[in-house]
């Protein structure tokens, strides 16, 4: 390896280990290997600038914004009552209304610790009262999370699709099932718990009178989805466009229909979720530099010819895949390190002959359950914040959701129809 | 001697952290106009479409125009308040003389990558010079000036919180992000 090579891997993880942030860890390394290399200096910002100037990232700090307003809006909270009619008389019945909740609420959200925080600060209180116990409250709230960048809109979702340059519409429509798999698979989990923990089931099925009132409260948070997706699947307007759509229904319904938001807020929402958008988007602008350096030197064939090399099985270099971004995730930003990998998964797909969607997708919902994973799991920090439950206690707890979640990642993996089906159809 | 020295220091910076938060107070404010702007841009696009039926042709990009000016300039913020994500695995382990220092070299090379985006991006300004946009062809270099623009507020940030009396590093840091929702008023049920 050369001393470009070197500063491109080794130099980048060094700074990433001292604490550098994440961007500047990558423009360091960048403008270090560009002089190394003798090259202009000025491709950083060159690259910088396109890669952030791109029509389709304006959808990042739309569905962020969005979700913050729709939140504060009162909208998750009638979520929750509505999926508390349809599911709380089941045994670990509450458990499964967190679930759920945190699943319609993926329709709203793209971000999986606004998910985790949402539904978690309703729900852990709750599930307490009713004889669960907080930590396993707190560890399905971070489980519940990874589903709200699963089902459409999803922020990691909107970046993969623009670095691997894929459809936003189809990925989203991949992320579907996904999404309703993992809901299954954590109301099994919460079933299987309620029995061996001898949760008391303490409610009576909801009467019809409940399930219209609950209906009718919810109405607008249930239009949210059908109204930005629905535009975005009729050709009405595109994912971006569709984004400030939701802002605007936001807006209305927390302003006039709710009057849960108030207009002295909007500032601070509105910088809140630009601070994200810019945190998150200034590291995909460094990335474009890095990923034209890498590709420059072919580094993404050469690394991914070493995997290739020990094995060109694919169902084996997909467990690699799946196994190298669990690990990944698990110690780092998921965001980033999708971002940072992008070169050399993209040609992993594309050696393997993949579908570009159907390899998004397992990307996407790999590092979505690497975001509950310990010891560095954004959706855990996120529950553990909001519960006072300490990550080590919550972890406990949280290894059968994990288990099912991963069931769930090898269906999505080995199972192309699972992801292929929905965007076929449109 | 070294009193004299020790309280120009404080001074100096005292007198870079004003300069930093007054920056910060105006960049958040255009931050905030611009985003606003942005989703209004995006807002006349599909009205004009479908109510009015004339497509505008210059919304999109100025959206984009705006769009960028946001990253950057909030990307600068985010030296000042420290809310860029970040591994802290391995600082964590640290003393904490050890890791004030990690942090403090961490800071200034951050300051430096500032002055680097500034000469860079001047650069890159002047190479492009007098190429204008596609749909409304307004001249490239107020997209482009971001660069250097961002540049300096990183490197001013940067540059006041490394002199800063205050120690700079803490055991959550790096961590802001992970509740960017949970204070959102949910706690009303």
């Amino acid at each position: 390896m050369s001393g470009f090579d070197l500063m491109l891997t080794l130099g980048l993880v060094v700074l990433l280990l001292l604490g550098m942030p994440f961007a500047f860890s990558i423009g360091i390394a960048v403008v270090l290997a560009l002089v190394i290399a003798e090259i202009d200096t000025v491709v950083l910002v060159q690259h910088m600038m396109a890669g952030i100037s791109i029509y389709t990232l304006l959808a990042v700090p739309c569905f962020i914004l969005a979700g913050d307003l729709m939140h504060t809006g009162g909208l998750s909270r009638r979520l929750v009552v509505l999926a508390m009619v349809l599911a709380r008389h089941f045994r670990g019945g509450l458990a499964m209304v967190a679930v759920l909740s945190a699943t319609f609420f993926g329709a709203i959200s793209g971000s999986a610790p606004a998910t985790t925080a949402a539904i978690g600060k309703i729900m852990i209180p709750e599930m307490e009262r009713h004889g669960y116990k907080r930590g396993f409250a707190a560890a399905l709230a971070a489980a519940d999370g990874p589903i709200g960048i699963m089902i459409p809109p999803s922020i990691p979702m909107v970046i993969w699709a623009v670095i691997a340059n894929v459809s936003v519409t189809d990925l989203f429509l991949a992320g579907i099932f996904p999404g309703l798999l993992c809901c299954v698979a954590l109301c099994a989990v919460s079933s299987i718990y309620a029995r061996v923990a001898q949760v008391p089931v303490d409610s009576r099925p909801a009467s019809w009178g409940e399930v219209a009132t609950a209906m009718k409260e919810g109405i607008w948070a249930l239009l949210a989805p059908v109204i930005v997706l629905g535009g975005i699947y009729g050709g009405v307007f595109t994912p971006t466009e569709a984004g400030a759509i939701g802002v605007l229904y936001g807006l209305v319904v927390g302003l006039f229909l709710h009057r849960e938001l108030k207009l002295g807020d909007l500032p601070v929402i509105v910088m809140r979720a630009m601070r994200t958008t810019a945190m998150v988007i200034f590291i995909v602008g460094m990335s474009a530099a890095f990923g034209w350096l890498v590709a420059l030197e072919q580094l993404p064939e050469r690394l991914s010819g070493l995997i290739l090399a020990f094995s060109d099985h694919p169902i084996l270099i997909l467990l690699v895949v799946n196994v190298l971004l669990l690990l990944v995730g698990a110690v780092m930003d998921t965001i980033a390190a999708m971002i940072i990998l992008a070169g050399l998964l993209i040609q992993i797909g594309v050696q393997l002959g993949l579908d570009p969607i159907h390899f998004g997708a397992i990307v996407v919902v790999n590092l979505a359950i690497g975001m509950s994973t310990p010891p560095f799991g954004y959706t855990l920090f996120t529950a553990a914040g909001i519960s006072d439950v300490s990550v080590e206690r919550i972890v406990r707890y949280l290894w059968p959701m994990l288990i099912a979640q991963i069931a769930v990642l090898l269906l999505v993996t080995y199972v192309p129809a699972v992801t292929l089906t929905l965007p076929s159809l449109f | 001697m070294s009193s004299v020295v020790s309280r120009r220091f404080a001074a100096l910076s005292r007198f870079l952290e004003l300069i930093s938060s007054l920056l910060a107070k105006a960049t958040l404010a255009v931050s905030l106009l611009f985003s606003v702007g942005f989703i209004l841009c995006l807002l006349l696009q599909i009205f004009f479409r479908y109510v009015v039926n004339a497509p505008l042709t210059w919304t999109g990009e100025l959206a984009v125009f705006l769009f960028l000016w946001v990253v950057l300039l909030l990307a600068s913020v985010g030296v000042r308040e420290n809310f860029h994500v970040r591994l802290t695995v391995l600082t964590s382990y640290l003393g904490v003389r050890l890791r004030e220092a990690v942090e403090r070299c961490v800071v200034a090379a951050i300051a430096a990558f500032g002055v680097f985006m500034v000469f860079a991006g001047l650069r890159f300004v002047d190479l492009t010079w007098g190429n204008t946009s596609a749909a409304i062809s307004y001249p490239l270099q107020a997209l482009y000036m971001a660069a250097p623009f961002c540049g300096a507020a990183i490197a001013i940030h940067g540059l006041a919180r490394l002199v800063s009396a205050q120690p700079l590093s803490r055991r959550d840091e790096g961590l802001p992000n992970v509740d960017s929702a949970s204070d959102a008023g949910g706690n009303k049920a």
